[in-house]
């Protein structure tokens, strides 16, 4: 192994993609979400949710797929008010941790974003580029997380195979 | 093992470490911290390389990226191209052979170039363009003026790498001023890069034996080393070149020495708030007869092969100056045993102090070298007086020379800051700077260790990207140097026979350079371009600033209104595997999958890209099934039974909000707005210059709800263009857009029992045609799985897009097939979809739709809403028509031979004469139905045509075809709504 | 290779944005302009050699369009340019 890390490609999370004005949002989902990340690219957890503040008025909340649901339950995509979006997406990404000591190399391989601890900070969550797609990046204790659009996944995987082959 | 030119003790190589090479297949030894060129040297190998254009026998002349001679190929393991073997650190069993000679470097048939040498001049090939004919002389060209042959296979072990930083400082050249700006750098808690093209660091003090607080400079040298390994906010990267710097200060650098064995070469695009130029100098060649001779050397290159290497290349030596460096080398040369019979120095006079370094030792002030005498070895050299002419013939193995320094502006002038010419060094140093950088030390024109240290300290005060000032705290004495020259571009060669080279690597002469002007290239772009001068891989390091000091000189004008060639990158040649990266083998082209990849494969499907990088079945083939048998049979399944579509790649966004209504009519030429829920719209997307887009369906799913599709080559693009339109021109528009492609596959059942098929699958959705018409969509389950249906038909028959998530969407095919297998089901690949949407007509982006036709063309002018006040695209739809001319319309084609196939992009000319073409065949397939050939086209005038003959102009024949309605199959549209 | 700042996402490389060309004129309403005015709208745009506004999208990123302004002879983006588009 070139790199001391562990690669691993999960199978679903739970995704909504949330869209509307920060005040219509944070009203709307007062009864599940207790606060919405402010600062842009950063991610706040409430349990074992996430909820990532990813482009203006745009949100993501992410959590374990068993809670799926029970999350369209209280989210009601199907009836919110018109100047709220909710979309389920949980399919639209596939998820890759890599942990280990070298996680910071295997990312600066696939990706130009500055990832200096100054510059992408352990709240950091923001759509950047891995190996040249659209990819959603965030820490994740030492490693990091990152998800590409789910049918590019197998490619990514030979990517990454190829960035650590002997 | 005991090399013949290796001095006793001495230099940084580790005598204990003895590496095998082979050179043109024989064996030598050198030492571990060799590089190939000096243990060429000291095994005594004088002729490397031949070279490019006359095959001259040629020999290392520099001692690293300067030299412009040494090109060898390495082989087996190492196999690549064009090295400079000053730049190829020894290994163990490195194999390397001589380029651009046969049979042999030492017999080289293609040396008989030489004597033909005025037959092909600069511009040669220029001219040859013009005339005769450059085919003429091309083949004979390519083979004489070859470089090394790719490696045929990729390397057998390990792989390339690409990576990216950000860092507060990069700081190129770990020499004397580059090591003090890192310590200043990083004491200062910033983040630091230092990164330098040499096996380790100190630049020109591994040559000079300088000292440093009274001690030897590598001693200071070592110890910054030490310091830096220490902290962990430098990255230092020795034997990694520098070699672009691009905008936003980002900068590439090739690290060919990586710690890790699987990685051969790794390249980092290192994006720096600062960036301290150190580069050094390159010391300039001196320009007479014959200079390229194996044995005529640069004298600095003689100092490194001595001091560094422990190499001795010749025992019996002239130097020849313009300049006071080389004096300061003596010591060490005769310490070495090397005899020096004379300095000859073009100057007057030179400095008292200077000459004192010169004891023993002949001086022959204002005189040159007239000639060299030996053609594989120097023999002897002729010395001219400049005074009375009078020659003086000295027998010698070595010349070495030096016609000063040129500091490394390469990457401050990529940078795109401006160079000046300073009078001071006779050569270019940088003047304003763009970007957010520097330059310090040798490459800014300062060559004393003193000033070095002095300038480094005062500029890096003013640098502030770190909130700490840099400063060093410490003394540095060092030892006293001085620097003087005169300029001296080339000796005078008039009536010269004897060749004298400007730029060694492309054999560009002084007569080169002369015809150049003559024939009124006097701009140095157009002198380089011309006689090739400063091109190729070296770049004319060593001699570009000779040929613009010549073109100056000539013209009667100053070198800074010559100018200087624009430096470009690559400083050094760099493997296209290091820029490349990963990126190899599986992933070359990117691909994007369906879940049923692995079904599609395991079921014989031929996959290959069709748009947008999905990996699609193009066609399941059975047994040896022929591609048109598997076609038409998968053709036929549709027609008559059912067949099964993998449609999850096309684009999918769901729209909400207040306007959505408002933004889908303005971006469809129909009415979208009015659409009650559950049911859609099949619509057209044009740009504003009227052209056709895109086109797809929109559903209406609520009041603030609607899901749009677009083809699944454009989806990308049509985002885009939504979001581009809400941005600019209705900011005020309540419209919020999620892509959804990937949320929703979907596996498209379409024929004539296709809803018995639906019965057996078993679903909660009434699908009998009055509950559920075309063009609706229900939501609700299908064997067990919840699925959103829709009616729409791209093969013209009785068809419903089953919409799952992805996560269902294998289950869902698997139960498709094994619950369609009694009514014949197959899957369908794009090739059949494409026949049975031909036969039905409908466009296809990229076939029909090639960005030049509008509504009207392809006869869809009934979808363009006369009610709407605007929409993308109306305006210039109407103004365009309005002038009247003759359009291209999309037409069917009958060839007029039911078995003839008229190729997809044929033309199509007026009788088949070979004149303009009239329109050209966009499509043409076996018809299932028809059983014969059918085809679109688009044609001048084609709508008023249906009933004449098309001629398509093939290479030998013209196929005929009758020109009909483009539609072959239930032109009135029953099937689809039944 | 850009570094083009996102009023979102900050810094970021320029192979992460779509180019969407320079700032001409707004859209006008298609039924109050002369065709002449009509095929300016559509075919005149700043080409300039020095600062020109000019829009991007964010498209492996936030997702966002936005307008720079980048000199097109140094490749600076200016901070606080004089004038708006």
């Amino acid at each position: 192994m070139t790199y001391n890390v562990k690669i691993q490609r999960k199978l679903l999370n739970a995704l909504f993609d949330i869209k509307g004005s920060i005040r219509d949002v944070k009203s709307y989902l007062k009864e599940c979400v207790k606060s919405l990340p402010v600062k842009p690219s950063s991610y706040i957890t409430q349990g074992n949710w996430k909820i990532l503040y990813v482009g203006p008025n745009h949100w993501i909340l992410l959590a374990p797929i068993d809670q799926e649901q029970q999350l369209v339950s209280s989210l009601r995509p199907h009836d919110c008010p018109a100047s709220i979006s909710i979309v389920l997406i949980s399919d639209t990404l596939t998820f890759f941790h890599i942990d280990g000591p070298d996680a910071f190399d295997i990312i600066s391989i696939a990706s130009p974003i500055n990832l200096n601890a100054d510059a992408f900070t352990p709240e950091t969550a923001t759509f950047s580029e891995i190996f040249g797609l659209k990819a959603l990046i965030f820490r994740h204790g030492d490693g990091f997380q990152f998800a590409v659009d789910q049918s590019f996944g197998d490619m990514v995987s030979n990517y990454l195979d190829l960035t650590l082959a002997n | 093992m005991k090399n013949l030119n290796r001095l006793e003790s001495g230099g940084r190589i580790d005598r204990s470490k003895s590496l095998s090479f082979s050179f043109n297949g024989k064996l030598y030894y050198g030492f571990e911290g060799d590089t190939l060129a000096s243990a060429m040297l000291a095994n005594g190998l004088h002729v490397i390389a031949r070279s490019f254009k006359y095959h001259r026998p040629r020999g290392i002349i520099g001692s690293g990226v300067e030299d412009p001679a040494s090109l060898i190929e390495l082989l087996e393991e190492e196999a690549s191209g064009n090295n400079l073997c000053t730049n190829v650190k020894l290994k163990e069993g490195l194999k390397a052979k001589s380029i651009n000679c046969w049979p042999s470097v030492d017999f080289d048939v293609g040396a008989v170039v030489q004597y033909f040498a005025k037959f092909v001049p600069a511009g040669f090939y220029y001219k040859t363009f013009k005339w005769p004919t450059w085919h003429l002389f091309e083949p004979f060209i390519r083979r004489a003026a070859g470089l090394a042959s790719a490696p045929k296979e990729p390397p057998k072990k390990g792989h390339f790498e690409s990576r990216n930083a950000h860092t507060d400082f990069l700081i190129i050249g770990a020499g004397p001023a580059g090591l003090l700006a890192t310590l200043m750098a990083a004491r200062s808690g910033a983040k630091v890069f230092l990164v330098d093209q040499n096996t380790e660091a100190g630049g020109s003090l591994l040559s000079l034996k300088l000292n440093i607080n009274q001690k030897p400079a590598m001693a200071w040298v070592e110890s910054a080393v030490k310091e830096i390994a220490n902290m962990s906010n430098v990255t230092h990267l020795q034997d990694s070149t520098a070699w672009a710097y691009r905008e936003h200060n980002l900068v590439i650098i090739n690290e060919r020495e990586v710690e890790n064995v699987s990685i051969i070469e790794r390249s980092w695009r290192v994006r720096a708030k600062n960036i301290i130029i150190a580069t050094g100098a390159i010391e300039r060649s001196l320009v007479f007869p014959n200079n390229d001779r194996p044995g005529v050397m640069l004298a600095s290159a003689v100092l490194t092969f001595v001091n560094r290497y422990s190499v001795k290349p010749g025992d019996n030596m002239v130097l020849f100056t313009n300049n006071d460096s080389v004096y300061s080398y003596i010591k060490d040369l005769k310490t070495a045993g090397i005899n020096i019979l004379a300095i000859v120095d073009s100057r007057k006079h030179i400095a008292s102090a200077v000459l004192a370094e010169a004891q023993n030792v002949r001086v022959v002030l204002n005189s040159i070298i007239r000639n060299v005498n030996g053609y594989k070895k120097v023999n002897s050299v002729v010395v001219q007086s400049l005074v009375d002419k009078e020659l003086e013939t000295i027998p010698c193995d070595l010349l070495a020379h030096s016609g000063g320094w040129n500091p490394v502006v390469h990457l401050h002038s990529q940078s795109r800051g401006t160079i000046k010419f300073n009078d001071r060094i006779a050569s270019f140093v940088p003047d304003q700077f763009i970007q957010n950088s520097i330059s310090i030390g040798a490459c800014n024109g300062t060559f004393t260790l003193n000033e070095i240290f002095n300038e480094t300290k005062s500029l890096l005060c003013g640098v502030s990207a770190h909130s700490k000032p840099l400063v060093y705290e410490g003394k540095l004495e060092c030892s006293k140097q001085s620097y003087s020259i005169e300029a001296l571009w080339s000796i005078d060669l008039s009536k010269e026979k004897n060749k004298a080279f400007f730029d060694i690597q492309n054999d560009v002469t002084h007569d080169d350079i002369q015809l150049a002007l003559t024939e009124g290239y006097s701009n140095i772009e157009h002198v380089k371009r011309y006689t090739t001068g400063g091109m190729g891989f070296d770049q004319g390091k060593t001699g570009n600033v000779n040929i613009i000091g010549m073109v100056a000189k000539e013209q009667g004008i100053d070198l800074d209104d010559v100018g200087t060639t624009t430096f470009r990158s690559p400083f050094i040649p760099v493997s296209f595997g290091s820029i490349n990266g990963v990126r190899e083998g599986s992933v070359v082209l990117p691909f994007r999958h369906t879940p049923i990849t692995k079904w599609n494969l395991e079921n014989g499907a031929f996959m290959y890209e069709a748009g947008a990088r999905w990996r699609r079945p193009g066609y399941f083939p059975i047994g040896g099934e022929s591609f048109q048998q598997a076609v038409n049979r998968e053709c036929h399944a549709v027609r008559t039974g059912v067949g099964v579509y993998d449609g999850s790649p096309l684009g999918k966004f769901e729209l909400k909000g207040e306007n959505v209504g408002e933004f889908l009519d303005l971006i469809y030429t129909n009415i979208i707005s009015s659409l009650e829920p559950g049911n859609g719209r099949y619509g057209l997307m044009l740009t504003d210059d009227g052209l056709i887009f895109d086109d797809g369906v929109a559903f209406r799913i609520d009041k603030h709800r609607w899901f749009i599709s677009t083809s699944s080559g454009h989806s990308d693009a049509v985002y885009q263009h939504m979001l581009k339109i809400l941005a600019f021109d209705h900011p005020e528009w309540d419209v919020k857009i999620t892509n959804i492609t990937n949320q929703w596959n979907n596996a498209t059942i379409c024929g004539p029992l296709a809803r018995k098929l639906l019965k057996k699958l078993e679903t909660d959705i009434a699908y009998d045609n009055g509950s559920f018409p075309f063009m609706t969509f229900r939501e609700g389950h299908i064997a067990d799985i919840p699925a959103r249906i829709i009616r729409v038909s791209f093969t013209g028959e009785l068809s419903f897009e089953i919409n799952v998530s992805p996560r269902n969407m294998l289950v869902l095919w698997e139960r498709i097939i094994e619950e369609g297998t009694e009514f014949g089901i197959l899957p369908v690949g794009s090739e059949a979809s494409h026949v049975l949407r031909v036969e039905k007509g409908f466009l296809s982006l990229g076939h029909e739709v090639d960005g030049t036709v509008d509504p009207y063309d392809l006869g869809m002018d009934w979808l363009m809403s006369k009610k709407k006040l605007d929409y993308i695209g109306k305006r210039s739809v109407h103004l365009r028509r309005s002038l009247g001319k003759v359009r291209k319309e999309l037409v069917g084609l009958l060839p007029n031979n039911p078995n003839d196939a008229i190729p997809e992009g044929a033309p199509i000319t007026p009788d088949g004469k070979k004149v303009a073409t009239e329109g050209f065949t966009t499509a043409c397939v076996w018809s299932v139905v028809n059983e014969r050939w059918v085809g679109l086209a688009l044609l001048e005038n084609g709508h008023n045509r249906h009933g004449e003959e098309a001629c398509v102009r093939m290479k030998d024949e013209i196929i005929r075809a009758k020109i009909t309605k483009p539609v072959f199959h239930d032109s009135d549209g029953k099937l689809l709504r039944s | 290779m850009l570094l083009i700042h996102c009023p979102f996402c900050k810094n970021r490389n320029e192979t992460e944005f779509v180019y969407g060309g320079p700032v001409g004129a707004n859209r006008p309403d298609p039924n109050l302009v002369s065709d002449e005015e009509w095929v300016d709208y559509l075919t005149m745009v700043p080409n300039p050699m020095g600062p020109v506004y000019e829009r991007w999208w964010h498209a492996r990123g936030c997702d966002q369009w936005f307008i720079i302004c980048r000199d097109t002879v140094t490749h600076e983006i200016l901070e606080n340019p004089s004038e708006e588009p």
